[in-house]
C-alpha cells in the first residue's frame, strides 16, 4: 500500500513532528516510506512473512534512532540500507541453522502475485520484470522507489560506480521494453 | 511506424513503480504494526546495548524457546531480564541495586513498578511481543533498553 511520494521538505517536517511526539506524523512517515523499505527487501530470497518481519524490524531501528537522523531527506536510503542489513543478518542466521542443501537458490526471483494487478498491460509488465536479470531487477526497484533515491544513494546501495548506473539503466529499460511479454503491446500504425 | 504504450523512460519507470507497489508491498498488518511502534518510543534516557541474548538467532528461531535471557548494559548500569514464557513472568535484576523505578512499554501500553532494595523485580508478561524497559536508578540515572521482541 504505497503512500503519496514525500518531498524532502515533507520528510523533514514529519521527522521533526514525530520527534516531538506526534504519533500521526510517525504513521505518515511509515506509510510514506514503506515502499522504500520493501524495495530494499524485495531482492532477497525470503518468505513473505519473513519479509514482513524484516520490514517491521527496520522500523524498530528507526523508532530507536529517530532522534539521531541528521538528514531526513536521506531517510529513504537509510531505511533501504537498514532493511538490506536486516535481510543479510537473517540470511546469515538461516544459513547457520539450515543445511546448505536445503537452502533455495539465493537471488531467485520475487514471487509475483499477479492477482493483485488489474489489467493486461500491468500483468505483462510484471511478467517481463520477472524475466529480467537480478541486477536489472535490483536497479529498477531502486530507480522506482518512493520517495525517490538519488543516483549517489543508489550507487552506494549497490556498491557500484555512479557512472555505471546510467548505461545500465538504459540497458535494463531496453530489455524490459523488448521483453516478449511487452512486444505484444506494440501497435503497428497503418502505412 | 511502431508505437509503444510507454515511449519515454519516465513513463516506463512510472508504470513499473506502480506495478511493483502493487505486488511487492508489505501486508496491511505489517504496516499497522510499524505504525504502532511509536508507542515504544516515548522513553528518555541513555540507550543501553544488548550485551547478551540467549536467543541470538531470534528471527530465525522465534517462538521455539521456553524462555529468554537478556542482559543490557550502558556505562555502569545493567539490566538482566529472565523471561519465563510458561509462567508468564519476567524476573529481573538491576545493577546497581537499590529501589529503582521501572517502566515497561509494549505496543499495548506502559506499566510502572519498583524493584526491591536489592534491585530485583518480578513482572507479569502478557505475550511475546515487543518490549522495552526504562529504569530510573536510585542515583537518578535513567537507562533505556533497545526494543526487543520476547
Amino acid at each position: 500500500m504505497p503512500g503519496a511520494t514525500l518531498t524532502p521538505t515533507e520528510l523533514g517536517d514529519l521527522v521533526g513532528r514525530a520527534r516531538l511526539g506526534e504519533a500521526t506524523a510517525w504513521e505518515a512517515l511509515v506509510r510514506g516510506t514503506s515502499s522504500a523499505v520493501y524495495r530494499g527487501l524485495a531482492a532477497f530470497d525470503v518468505a513473505a512473512d519473513v519479509r514482513d518481519e524484516l520490514y517491521h524490524e527496520t522500523y524498530i531501528k528507526l523508532v530507536e534512532r529517530l532522534d539521531t537522523i541528521q538528514q531526513p531527506a536521506a531517510l529513504p536510503a537509510w531505511l533501504m540500507t537498514t532493511a538490506r542489513n536486516q535481510a543479510l543478518q537473517y540470511l546469515r542466521k538461516r544459513a547457520r541453522l539450515v543445511p546448505v542443501a536445503d537452502l533455495p537458490d539465493v537471488g531467485s526471483v520475487f514471487e509475483l502475485d499477479e492477482a493483485l494487478l488489474d489489467d493486461e498491460l500491468r500483468v505483462a509488465v510484471a511478467r517481463a520484470f520477472r524475466h529480467l536479470s537480478s541486477a536489472c531487477q535490483q536497479l529498477l526497484r531502486l530507480l522506482t522507489a518512493t520517495p525517490p533515491l538519488s543516483y549517489a544513494e543508489i550507487a552506494e546501495l549497490l556498491d557500484r560506480p555512479i557512472g555505471s548506473l546510467g548505461p545500465q539503466r538504459i540497458r535494463c529499460l531496453k530489455q524490459l521494453r523488448l521483453a516478449p511479454e511487452l512486444i505484444a503491446f506494440i501497435d503497428v500504425a497503418p502505412t | 511506424m511502431p508505437t509503444h504504450p510507454f515511449d519515454s523512460d519516465d513513463d516506463v519507470l512510472a508504470l513499473l513503480g506502480d506495478v511493483l507497489d502493487s505486488i511487492e508491498a508489505p501486508s496491511a498488518s505489517a504496516v499497522e504494526g510499524a505504525e504502532q511502534l511509536f508507542a515504544l518510543r516515548q522513553l528518555d534516557g541513555d540507550l543501553m546495548d544488548l550485551a547478551a541474548d540467549s536467543n541470538e538467532t531470534s528471527l530465525a528461531q522465534r517462538g521455539t524457546e521456553a524462555g529468554r535471557l537478556l542482559r543490557f548494559e550502558s556505562g555502569g548500569c545493567q539490566i538482566e531480564i529472565d523471561a519465563h514464557f510458561g509462567d508468564g513472568v519476567v524476573t529481573g535484576q538491576l545493577t546497581p541495586g537499590g529501589v529503582s523505578a521501572i517502566t515497561t512499554v509494549t505496543s499495548a501500553g506502559a506499566s510502572r513498578f519498583d524493584s526491591d532494595a536489592l534491585g530485583r523485580f518480578l513482572q507479569p508478561i502478557a505475550g511475546r511481543g515487543l518490549h522495552r524497559w526504562s529504569v530510573r536508578f536510585a542515583d537518578g540515572r535513567i537507562c533505556v533498553t533497545p526494543i526487543v521482541r520476547l
